[in-house]
């Protein structure tokens, strides 16, 4: 880590790019105290400037509030509509969804679940905003007709007002289409560049210069991305062509790299450095022959170093070099946005072009958060308090801003805020620089006043940046954006709001963040700290390469080593005629290990041993046996490297899977350790139906079986056999034939963990030989079995043919897993989420999707998206970090699947099938294929592999079809695409799942969070990984 | 179809609007019918709406990362056969034991179809208070046909050792479902059903995981994020 004060000295960008470059991907999580520590020098002011700062921003807010034109009117509907209300949040769901809803019937239905909640009333008046007041008023009417419906005790009301209803729901519709143009209207510039132009030419007479963006969704197809690439050419030819002569810099174009490559993602980095680089280098030929700007917004933080090495290759490329103009976008919020100034500082230096930079403060923070949380990594990549941010943001601004670096980098400063404007021109005019060598920006509809005040007050560029593009394409987005910026203490909204002390908002950042008892917000806990009882699974950030490169490494050193297993008894391996080598699945020439089943005679001493074991190990303290399985943890993390090895090589697994099958194998340990010390160590006292006190005593129950499948070989296994372990029960395990090495390798780490040999035993083996043995063994106590629900059936009659007492069988089987798809979704989502349910891990987890029911109204727009994006699935070696997925687990279930595509390719539509690579005739490989069917019906048996089948079904046909779903008697996952949430509720009621998915994929249940397990004929219960599992292990 | 399979698409139908009623409304509707009995009985049932309350009534919120919710719920499995065997029990004693396996099956959720003379005294006591096909009476003869229905759920039963295991292997050789076989061999301390733990031996669980932050913003991360300390 470098010392960030040396920034200052000119010498530090007189060191090599590439030495730069050193710098930035340590610092992607690094501490956030100790960072901020280091930047605190380089944004704190000196006393005379804070002074000039705080003047100068109370000057600027005294004047934009004295301004009878002071708000715009998106200031004025954030401050009345402000998000911290339901109202608030209300009609931004609705306009992010409503203008694509195609059919009356659903955008009636969503109107009224969204109106009706809300108290519109208590905002009528509230506004000085004509258009505000215009709104409510309309939304007021609106919410009292569609609550008609309904009595204020939630009864239905009588049949006048209902009729008054269902009549002016067409009315209402119209009316709520043309609040959301208005709506679009004004965060949306122009529907096309001609438009924008057109309607920014009075802010342009002002003095504001423009970038246009034509904003939307990622694209997740090759044809979406041409239409953008398209687009922006378009935009680049309509802003040459403008004649407007402006005293102001010149119109430029934003664009958004998502957009332009449908896998725009580390993973698909070779792809994104010839074909995205292409794209992006046509834009560049014709930018700059019109001598249009171009700047490269920033996105998520996983992607950052995969733009900079992009951003680096155009910028040297022939066509860029002696230009000027092509710039890009750094987040304040991100800890890296130092180091990434400093090379791209060094990179103009050695190129001689200046490098326009916006700085921003950075607008995904709430979704970095969220899934550094699901990954488990050991940090954030971004500062977890806006006075951090803010901090940064004055830090880069220094740096900026000083002589040596502004020779080389145009600073753009993205701001709404008084103060920040204030403390930028004060860092100036201590630096020298003048207002020619940096300009403000800001977004269109937001901060109209303030920046007017600004253009008035000082001779400094201040460039808009637009959103241009359809009202129903952008909106979507726009309103994502805007919620995701809508903090309460956005200065936005409490800029225009009189009664917010003009002192609170010109306080300093540096002195507010140094106020905090802690630099790091101890509200907003790590990763790892998430969970008060324990500590949540680590997995490192492959699309980091500080972090992705040592673990490739490590992960590669464990590539060519073959490992053996067999019988394990009391810890000794046992000698067995029954051998078998261990292929991979990706390359069957491959040899893994060696492999040694049990016999039948191997199954009935184990059994003994285990018996024989099993009152000294239910005896010891609960808290003994738990330490067992936190030692487990820490040892399946230490040796995570080496297991995410045999997963790809056994069992064919990508590396994210890979990881996330150590993760939950770690967090099955965590949470079964803590659970049963918490809740299951001591009696506990209850009233008994006559009065009397009593205790529940929890026992264990001798000899527990676990017999787990070979798709998540290492968490589910390890899942039975600790619940079982904890709580003193003795085990004999016998793992899938497919994938008993890693079995072999968890029991030796069960081993080392402090779990007594004769307490745990390994009996690899097929259901013939050892399975039977083992279910009509009548010292079998209860058995935990993960698979097919015919296998539970046999297995079921085994144990109750032994004519001993029934012992507990804890089954987990089969689904045939559905998600439901309305028209309010936003199909982006959907296909995203479908695809990666129903074809990661090759479509081989329990609840993996099978069939997506569309709504009628948007099936062909989602059929056409879901087949472009299966055209962008890669299918290979699992080893690589490119493969999406890799191969199906062995031949026999190749066959079966290749025997359903090809029925289903006589009985159904196919929607597409993604293309294999030759190198798959080597494994087991079965290609994402999608089907439509006319009717579930046409479904039999769960097909466990990468097939989709699609249905489509009308509005009204909703209920009918959860019912046909209900009716299979399979009850697993489901998953539900829609805004609607009285449709959501609906679902939730009536479908018999056990899992339900509200907006987001469907499988990847985390241990604790989502406990997991099916109904009816998709399991017993109760679910792993939840609070009831291991009270079934137990008497 | 015969009388018997009726009574399973009776239990069927019932089933669902049932569940969804929530716990605290079946607790309530079940509690109204107590006054019709007496003595343990009245107990049972009593303990066991309370502890069906306690035990399963509230939703539980799981931790787990910002922006979304995942909540924890139990329900009925669907439909559960009540029956006796054969036994030397006094028939008070035998029937709190009824009382507690159908009110706890009832209580959970799930629809209940009693074999066996006292199904009639059960039914006048709990039918005006239950929607119709909730419950259910039927002869002690028709048992058996029952219980191969593929449809079960679960079969609650009084027995003795030997007849349990009879039941359960009739269980495990039909198709279907992995029917749950919840069984009271105790009449006089009831020490299965009399158990905090019996409850979930008539529930399934479910977990309903929402992205709250699908249209976008996070409001809970965003209060944590402007919170001062």
């Amino acid at each position: 880590m470098f010392n960030a004060i040396d920034v200052l000295d000119s010498s530090f960008i007189k060191q090599k790019p590439a030495q730069l470059w050193e710098l930035i991907s340590p610092l992607y999580n690094v501490d956030e105290a100790s960072w901020l520590t280091q930047l605190l020098p380089l944004a704190k002011p000196s006393k005379e400037t804070l002074q000039t700062t705080t003047d100068n921003a109370t000057a600027l807010i005294q004047a934009v509030r004295a301004d009878d034109e002071a708000s715009s009117m998106i200031d004025s509907l954030l401050l009345e509509y402000s998000l911290d209300t339901k109202e608030g949040i209300l009609l931004m769901c609705l306009a992010e969804a409503l203008m694509r809803v195609p059919d009356g019937e659903t955008a009636d239905a969503f109107i009224r679940d969204r109106l009706s909640a809300a108290d519109w009333n208590s905002h009528l008046k509230n506004s000085d905003s004509f258009f505000v007041n215009a709104s409510t008023w309309g939304l007021m009417l609106t919410g009292k007709v569609v609550g008609m419906s309904e009595k204020d005790d939630g009864t239905p009301a009588n049949l006048m007002n209902r009729l008054v209803n269902r009549l002016s729901e067409p009315v209402i519709r119209k009316a709520m289409y043309q609040a959301m143009k208005i709506m679009g209207h004004q965060f949306v510039l122009g529907r096309s560049i001609k438009e924008a132009l057109s309607r920014g030419k009075s802010y342009r007479d002002k003095g504001y210069s423009y970038s246009f963006d034509m904003l939307g969704e990622a694209a997740l197809t090759q044809q979406d991305a041409d239409k953008y690439l398209d687009a922006y050419m378009r935009a680049i030819d309509s802003v040459a062509k403008d004649t407007y002569q402006a005293s102001a810099a010149n119109p430029t174009i934003s664009i958004k790299l998502s957009a332009l490559h449908p896998r725009y993602e580390v993973a698909q980095e070779a792809r994104v450095m010839t074909e995205l680089f292409e794209s992006v280098k046509n834009l560049i030929i014709k930018a700059r022959e019109k001598n249009v700007g171009i700047t490269i917004d920033a996105e998520e933080a996983d992607r950052l170093e995969m733009s900079l090495t992009l951003f680096a290759k155009l910028y040297q490329d022939p066509v860029c070099k002696g230009w000027g103009l092509f710039g890009l976008v750094i987040q304040a919020y991100s800890k890296r946005a130092l180091p990434v100034l400093t090379w791209l500082t060094a990179i103009a230096a050695e190129q001689g072009d200046q490098i326009p930079v916006r700085l921003v403060k950075g607008a995904y923070w709430d979704a970095e958060i969220k899934l550094c949380q699901q990954k488990g990594f050991d940090g954030y990549p971004v500062y977890t308090r806006k006075e951090s941010t803010d901090t940064s943001y004055l830090a880069c601004a220094h740096y900026l801003l000083s002589q040596h670096a502004r020779q080389w980098i145009f600073p753009q400063f993205a701001t709404h805020n008084a103060h920040t404007i204030a403390a930028i021109n004060a860092i100036a005019g201590n630096t020298g620089a003048s207002t020619a060598e940096f300009e403000f920006q800001r977004l269109h509809g937001m901060g109209d006043a303030l920046y007017n005040r600004v253009i008035k007050d000082q001779a400094v560029n201040v460039r808009i940046y637009a959103p241009v593009g359809s009202h129903k394409d952008l909106l979507p987005y726009l309103v994502r954006r805007l919620l995701e910026n809508g903090a309460n203490s956005s200065f936005v909204h409490r800029l225009v709001d009189a009664k917010c002390p003009i002192e609170e908002l010109t306080h300093h950042p540096v002195e507010t963040l140094l106020s905090r008892k802690t630099l790091a917000n101890p509200y907003i806990k790590l990763p790892i700290d998430m969970f008060e009882e324990r500590q949540n699974s680590f997995s490192p950030n492959i699309d980091i390469s500080s972090q992705w490169h040592p673990f490739e490494k490590e992960v590669q050193s464990y590539m060519q080593n073959t490992w053996q297993a067999g019988p394990l008894v009391s810890g000794e391996k046992l000698a067995t005629d029954i051998q078998h080598l261990v292929r991979s699945p990706y390359k069957q020439s491959q040899v893994v290990g060696e492999l040694n089943w049990a016999q039948a005679d191997q199954v009935s001493l184990a059994i003994s041993k285990a018996q024989d074991a099993f009152p000294s190990w239910s005896a010891k303290p609960m808290s003994e046996r738990a330490a067992c399985l936190l030692k487990m943890a820490d040892l399946l993390e230490q040796n995570l490297a080496e297991l995410v090895a045999i997963c790809h090589k056994e069992a064919g697994k990508t590396i994210q899977d890979s990881i996330d099958e150590v993760r939950e194998a770690v967090d099955f340990c965590r949470y079964y350790a803590c659970f049963s010390q918490d809740n299951l160590a001591q009696a506990k006292p209850y009233t008994d139906f006559r009065g009397n006190q009593q205790q529940q005593v929890f026992e264990a129950r001798g000899v527990f079986a676990c017999i787990s499948p070979w798709n998540f070989p290492l968490a589910i296994f390890l899942g039975q056999v600790t619940a079982a372990l904890v709580v003193g029960n003795t085990v004999v395990a016998k793992p899938a034939e497919q994938t008993c090495l890693i079995a072999m390798r968890a029991v030796e780490l069960l081993l080392e963990a402090g779990i007594p040999a004769d307490v745990i035993h390994l009996l690899p083996g097929d259901g013939a030989t050892v399975g039977n043995a083992i279910t009509s063994d009548k010292r079998i106590a209860g058995l935990a079995f993960t698979g097919s629900t015919g296998t539970a059936q046999r297995i079921n009659r085994a144990l109750a043919a032994r004519g001993v007492d029934p012992v507990p069988l804890i089954a987990e089987t089969g689904g045939q897993n559905a998600m439901i798809v309305d028209s309010t979704a936003l199909p982006e989502q959907v296909v995203r989420d479908a695809v990666n349910s129903a074809f990661a891990s090759a479509g081989q987890r329990c609840s993996a999707l099978r069939v997506l029911f569309v709504q009628a109204d948007i099936a062909d727009r989602v059929i056409t998206m879901l087949q472009g994006a299966m055209q962008e699935l890669v299918v290979a070696d699992p080893q690589f970090h490119s493969t999406d997925l890799g191969p199906v687990i062995d031949e026999t279930a190749q066959n079966k699947l290749a025997a359903h595509i090809e029925t289903m390719k006589k009985e159904a539509k196919l929607i597409g099938q993604t293309k294999l690579p030759e190198a798959c005739d080597q494994g087991t490989f079965i290609a994402p294929t999608a089907f439509e069917l006319s009717s579930i019906n046409q479904l039999g048996d769960e097909q466990f592999g990468p097939i989709l089948h699609l249905v489509r079904y009308q509005a009204s046909e909703l209920e009918n079809m959860i019912e046909e779903i209900n009716h299979s008697g399979f009850g697993l996952t489901m998953g539900v695409h829609s805004r609607n949430e009285t449709t959501c509720q609906r679902i939730a009621e009536i479908a018999r799942v056990g899992n339900l998915y509200i907006n987001r994929d469907q499988i990847g249940a985390v241990v604790g969070v989502q406990p997991f397990g099916g109904q009816g004929l998709s399991g017993t219960g109760p679910k792993a990984g939840g609070p009831h599992y291991l009270a079934a292990f137990m008497k | 179809m015969n009388a018997n399979k009726t009574q399973i698409d009776t239990a069927m139908q019932a089933f669902p609007l049932w569940n969804q009623l929530g716990t605290e409304q079946r607790a309530e509707r079940l509690t109204n019918s107590l006054n019709t009995l007496t003595g343990d009985a009245r107990k049972m049932a009593q303990w066991q709406i309370n502890n069906a309350l306690a035990q399963i009534a509230a939703k539980q919120l799981m931790p787990g990362p910002t922006g979304e919710s995942n909540l924890l719920s139990n329900q009925g499995r669907g439909v559960f056969i009540s029956l006796i065997t054969d036994l030397p029990t006094q028939r008070e004693q035998l029937f709190t034991a009824v009382v507690g396996q159908v009110y706890a099956a009832l209580v959970a959720g799930n629809s209940v179809i009693h074999h066996g003379e006292m199904g009639q005294t059960l039914l006048a006591g709990l039918e005006a208070y239950l929607p119709d096909g909730v419950l259910q009476e039927a002869n002690q003869a028709e048992h058996q046909e029952n219980l191969q229905d593929i449809r079960l759920a679960g079969v609650c039963a009084l027995t003795d050792d030997k007849n349990l295991i009879e039941i359960k292997q009739k269980l495990a050789n039909k198709e279907g479902l992995l029917c749950q076989l919840v069984s009271e061999t105790d009449f006089i301390n009831y020490s299965n059903q009399a158990k905090p733990s019996f409850i979930h031996q008539f529930t399934t669980e479910q977990t309903i995981s929402t992205n709250t932050t699908a249209v976008g913003g996070n409001a809970t991360l965003l209060e944590l994020g402007s919170k001062t300390d």
